[in-house]
């Protein structure tokens, strides 16, 4: 058991995005809002909404887009003011650290002390303006899950701080709904099985769960019960298994040393894999050529990849940059894995389950779209309904997350039934606008459809956009459709046909108030 | 050690073992079954296909890498990039989740086409698209280059006015002939195409298949399997 102090910016995001504090602003990720601005909560926002609908039920929203590096430098001189007051600072994500209170208590004098001094400090660095957006709460428990819930109780209180005295962390937690794991699927089939406070889950044997969820199970009784999710590993990681590289002459620019880390952290992760582990804990060391230190302990909640790896090392440096204290290059970077557990593997699921391939598409999907313009790359959601261009929606790379999509398959989704679609084969072009066409039949006169669904003669012939006339080989139809007729705007009335032409070509041909067009074809 | 006599059938077992094994990379990519007697050694990995006459059967080429789990990008199809095109698509066996659609446009310029192939071809593992009508030779020289190191596979609807692009396989659309509709009766319910399929490198034979593409399912199937019911004349 490891007492720890966890400092939280509620809502990051929005203030790192520099936004007034009393505009409604919403930081979105993939079509879904993560945070929102507190005007943004009293409109009725909340995270994870659609960005549609969270723009419709405020339309003076600003909407910005996520961006971690930014989120993670502007986060960076607090890291460094909280530094200065204890020797381990773990950066969780950006706007959330963790410091172990075992030492700085003592020193500082008692849980609350220490509390009261790091909110006064985080307030201090961040200044008025910030406060009033980040909102900066600092919760003591003797889990890091623990702290972070006592941080976010702590929130609305006249002082920004909540000690959970020694001992009590289980029963603090007890009341807490299922639904703060941060497990939406485990916490749905919990709620199913009728547990629904932490106190519940906390009351099963803790073997019990793991033979029922597997290590996913463990965690969970570990967390409930006031436990770090990784048990302490008495096991050191071994020193060999740092990693440095030097540089001769120092490296002056982000991306150079970025890219140094990628191969760095390849390495390391390959040390690690080589003993079965993986870490879950960081320190990065960065040497600057004047001999500037900066180190910073990393902490990821899954275990680290190297492009999780690579993202940190950027943004410790980005941070370092603006606090203008680095002159020359960096000389040095190093890679220390702190805390390290046994890498279970992760347990591919059959069906949504993402390989190197998807990676490796996802990576390069979103360079291509770079490359031919935003809205220009798009992956289709299956959708449903009765005309064709409604069974398959396509939606912008940009406002996807493709590997949370991998993760949940659409291959399960149904499309339902749809009476009145054309049967299956479909069309594999599909025209838009539509070409216009014309018909005629043999006798003088044009072809029509009465409002019976009669034709008048036989088509035989077809021209396409005032092109040559073509023979009808094959025909079927009229089929009637008539759709929304309760509404005059979007009202449609319409006889669909299906042709063939002499080339062998197949072609779907509507009728619509007397015009012929060609909707889709088979090719 | 005296020689000793190997019966027949040990000795073909042992030539089985000796053969120089076929790396994975040199291996194509599966087709589906009833295409597999017009390209025996696969999609080329690497190498590009040219259909002529018929998307049903260039999309059909990437059904079964895509239920392997491969991804496929459609660049620049115009109109299949709308959705009645997707549910086609998705009939002939390409999976939706590992499926990107990019427009470009084909017919300006060949020099953005050739970047957003090479950049798709970095993304996934087949290339749908439809080239330009004039393709640059220095740029199809770049991408033959590009699409061998990557080892993707380009599947071109219709060729290029001057055949720049090199054409591993060329499976052309010879014959074409819908079922199930009539006069005024039936609806399309399948069709049956011939196609004749040439090559290069160890495919230089021609070879004709038929098959149902699509079939009543909108799926891909050997003709013999299905019962017509009505026929259109031709």
């Amino acid at each position: 058991m490891t007492r720890t102090l966890v400092v939280e910016c509620i809502d990051w995001p929005v203030s790192a995005a520099r936004t007034d504090p009393s505009d409604p602003v919403a930081v979105v990720h993939a079509n879904r809002v993560i945070a929102v601005s507190r005007a943004g909560r009293m409109a009725g926002i909340t995270a994870g909404l659609r960005r549609r609908e969270a723009q419709a039920r405020c339309p003076e929203l600003r909407i910005v887009a996520h961006d971690p590096a930014r989120d993670a430098a502007q986060f960076d001189p607090v890291v460094s003011a909280l530094a200065a007051l204890a020797p381990r600072v773990e950066v969780l994500c950006a706007g959330r650290v963790a410091i172990p209170t075992h030492g700085p208590s003592r020193y500082w004098g008692g849980d609350q002390a220490l509390a009261e001094l790091v909110a006064q400090r985080v307030h201090d660095v961040l200044g008025e303006r910030t406060v009033a957006t980040a909102a900066p709460v600092v919760g003591i428990a003797d889990s890091r899950f623990g702290a972070q819930l006592a941080a976010q109780q702590a929130l609305g209180h006249p002082s920004p701080v909540l000690v959970v005295p020694t001992g009590s962390t289980k029963e603090f937690l007890g009341p807490f709904p299922v639904a703060v794991l941060g497990l939406p699927d485990m916490a749905d089939l919990f709620r199913r099985l009728g547990i629904t406070t932490l106190a519940q889950v906390a009351q099963f044997e803790r073997g019990d769960l793991l033979a029922r969820f597997g290590p996913l199970g463990d965690v969970v009784h570990r967390l409930a019960s006031g436990e770090d999710d990784h048990p302490l590993d008495p096991r050191e990681p071994a020193p060999q298994w740092s990693v440095d590289m030097a540089f001769e002459p120092p490296l002056d620019r982000v991306d150079q040393v970025a890219f140094a880390a990628k191969a760095l952290a390849d390495d390391l992760l390959q040390q690690l894999a080589n003993h079965g582990l993986a870490c879950v804990c960081l320190h990065i060391e960065l040497h600057g050529s004047q001999g500037e230190i900066i180190e910073r302990w990393w902490r990821h909640d899954r275990p680290f990849t190297a492009g999780a790896i690579t993202d940190r090392v950027r943004w410790q440096l980005e941070g370092w940059l603006r606090t203008a204290e680095l002159v020359g290059g960096i000389a040095l970077v190093r890679l220390r894995p702190d805390h390290v557990v046994v890498d279970r593997g992760r347990q591919l699921g059959l069906w949504g389950w993402s390989s190197e391939a998807d990676e490796r598409a996802i990576r390069g999907l979103s360079r291509l779209s770079a490359l031919v313009g935003s809205g220009r790359v798009r992956v289709p959601e299956l959708r449903g309904g009765r005309q064709l261009d409604e069974q398959v929606a396509l939606i912008a790379l940009e406002s996807v997350d493709l590997g949370e999509r991998l993760e949940h398959s659409l291959a399960v989704t149904q499309p339902g039934p749809w009476p009145g679609r054309l049967p299956t084969p479909s069309p594999t072009v599909l025209h838009d606008p539509v070409l216009s066409a014309d018909v005629r039949g043999d006798q003088p006169g044009i072809v029509q459809v009465s409002g019976r669904g009669l034709l008048s003669q036989p088509p035989t012939q077809l021209s396409i956009g005032g092109g040559p006339w073509q023979a009808i080989t094959a025909w079927a139809g009229p089929w009637c459709i008539e759709e929304r007729w309760w509404d005059p705007a979007r009202s449609r009335r319409l006889a669909r046909f299906q042709v063939v032409v002499q080339d062998g070509i197949a072609h779907v041909l509507t009728v619509e108030q007397g015009r012929w067009a060609i909707e889709a074809s088979y090719h | 050690m005296a020689a000793v006599a190997l019966p027949s059938s040990e000795l073909d077992r042992l030539r089985e073992l000796i053969r120089p094994t076929a790396l994975a990379v040199t291996q194509g990519r599966a087709v589906i079954e009833p295409l597999q007697s017009l390209l025996p050694l696969g999609l080329p990995r690497g190498g590009t296909v040219v259909v002529e006459g018929s998307l049903a059967l260039a999309i059909a080429l990437a059904a079964a890498p895509s239920a392997a789990g491969a991804w496929v990008c459609l660049v620049g199809l115009g109109a299949v990039g709308a959705n009645a095109g997707l549910a086609a698509v998705r009939e002939l066996g390409v999976g939706l989740e590992r499926l990107a659609v990019v427009d470009v446009a084909v017919d300006e310029d060949s020099d953005g086409w050739v970047n957003a192939i090479a950049a798709s071809m970095d993304a996934v593992d087949v290339v749908i698209a439809r080239p330009p009508r004039l393709v640059m030779a220095r740029d199809a020289r770049r991408l033959a280059g590009r699409l061998r190191e990557r080892g993707a596979t380009l599947v071109l609807h219709g060729r290029d006015r001057a055949h720049t692009l090199t054409a591993d396989r060329v499976l052309r659309v010879q014959q074409s002939r819908w079922e199930g509709i009539g006069q005024g009766f039936g609806y399309l319910r399948s069709r049956c195409l011939t196609i004749e399929a040439t090559g290069r490198a160890g495919a230089a034979q021609p070879r004709r298949a038929s098959v149902m593409l699509p079939d009543p399912d909108g799926g891909v199937s050997a003709t013999a399997t299905v019962t017509n019911l009505f026929v259109a004349s031709p």
